[in-house]
């Protein structure tokens, strides 16, 4: 059995860091075993999909990265995507908040984003050499750090709870979650589990989608929750159309947002 | 994606007649190819157990990369599989140049696409050093696992 805290068996703590990513991948190529922790408690080039910037404060935001060596097919690796969303969900309701989770995997209060996720990997046929996760949550930003669109598209727990919160616990709360169900995607049975506890907090079931691949490459659907493979199922008339990707909007009568 | 690209006229008759085909069959899954489209068809098990959600009727539809089939390679020429189902991608960002052209020389362990699945970013990289002699899937195209994405010649010595 593996070690229950092996996400975490070494925390490297940076005051400043352009990017928690650039520095676990740096790790990951040098051999370094899966289990570390990167933090920043500054990241002044934060990264999301497609290079776009994740937004963050220092010691507002819980900016960290980890490294993973899963001994399973690449063909598994959505579930990379799926448990750090699920495990950063769980440690948010224990603060009594609720939350839910937007395919792949964001996370949201309401309709308003509270984290995201970024995974990188490298592969080699069958074989998954490492695999770097990034997460960001927004922890103790007030009204005023969001500017712009954000005021309507994001959130902080802080300000869901009306208080601040002790970001290092949080990291402690969020990495005995994520040793829990990276456990569990070592195996059919526990892959399963994570499918499970993914879809009761899915918040496109049911919902009017769009879903966006490339450049005018869209269509409209109904949600109708995962597949075996973690991928997104969307239903149009009477058929299921499968998306292993692609940028998904919530459809809320005549208006698209994006939440 | 290519279920709008295609004539949606064409794509109906075609899968309407993969369904009769099914209903008409006893196995549970047919699976048919006409020109660049392919239809999979699963009947809804009876007796499936949760939680894994049933499909009722799962649809792919997507280019086939005819070059496989075809004898349009010779047999040293080593064709790179996707290792898994996702969005293939030819440029590290939508308005990059590609990573490489058709003719390009590539090494052994370069970065010559990335498949995305659920915000995963794979590198795909070159499993052999040699000349990019064919580019099998369509850029922002899905692909399954064990697609073909680039035939590569193999070269004893780049300098």
């Amino acid at each position: 059995m593996r070690n229950p805290s092996l996400i975490g068996r070494v925390i490297l703590h940076f005051e400043t860091l352009e990017s928690t990513q650039d520095v676990a991948i740096d790790y990951a190529k040098k051999g370094e075993p899966e289990g570390l922790v990167v933090v920043a408690e500054e990241q002044e080039k934060g990264r999301g999909r497609w290079g776009r910037s994740w937004f963050s404060l220092p010691s507002k935001s819980l900016t960290f990265s980890i490294l993973l060596r899963p001994p399973f097919s690449p063909k598994f690796s959505p579930y990379l995507s799926l448990f750090p969303a699920l495990s950063c969900a769980q440690a948010i309701e224990e603060l009594g908040i609720v939350c839910g989770l937007k395919w792949p995997n964001d996370i949201l209060i309401g309709n308003k984003k509270v984290g995201g996720v970024l995974v990188e990997m490298e592969s080699r046929g069958e074989k998954i050499e490492w695999v770097v996760v990034g997460i960001g949550i927004n922890v103790n930003l007030e009204e005023v750090d969001f500017q712009g669109e954000l005021r309507e598209t994001a959130t902080s727990l802080c300000l869901t709870l009306g208080k601040q919160l002790d970001i290092q616990e949080l990291l402690q709360d969020i990495l005995k979650e994520l040793n829990e169900k990276y456990y569990l995607c070592l195996s059919e049975e526990g892959r399963g589990k994570i499918r499970n506890m993914y879809e009761e907090r899915d918040l496109l079931k049911g919902e009017i989608l769009e879903v966006i691949l490339g450049k005018g490459q869209t269509l409209k659907g109904v949600g109708e929750g995962i597949d075996e493979r973690g991928f997104l199922r969307v239903r149009v008339g009477e058929d299921i159309i499968v998306f292993p990707a692609g940028d998904v909007h919530l459809l809320k009568r005549e208006n698209p947002r994006k939440i | 994606m290519y279920f709008i690209e295609l004539d949606k006229d064409r794509l109906l008759s075609f899968i309407k007649e993969v369904i009769n085909l099914l209903e008409k069959s006893s196995t549970s899954e047919i699976e048919v190819e006409e020109e660049d489209v392919r239809v999979i068809l699963r009947k809804r098990s009876s007796h499936s157990s949760p939680p894994s959600p049933s499909i009722p009727t799962s649809i792919i539809t997507r280019d086939i990369a005819k070059e496989e089939e075809k004898p349009s390679f010779s047999d040293n020429v080593y064709i790179l599989r996707a290792p898994m189902t996702g969005v293939f991608y030819r440029a590290p960002s939508p308005n990059a140049p590609p990573f490489v052209e058709e003719g390009d020389i590539v090494r052994k362990g370069q970065r010559i696409a990335l498949l995305e699945a659920m915000k995963i970013f794979n590198d795909v990289n070159a499993e052999v050093t040699g000349k990019i002699v064919g580019i099998l899937a369509k850029n922002a195209s899905i692909v399954q696992e064990g697609d073909p994405l680039f035939a590569i010649e193999p070269m004893e010595d780049v300098l």
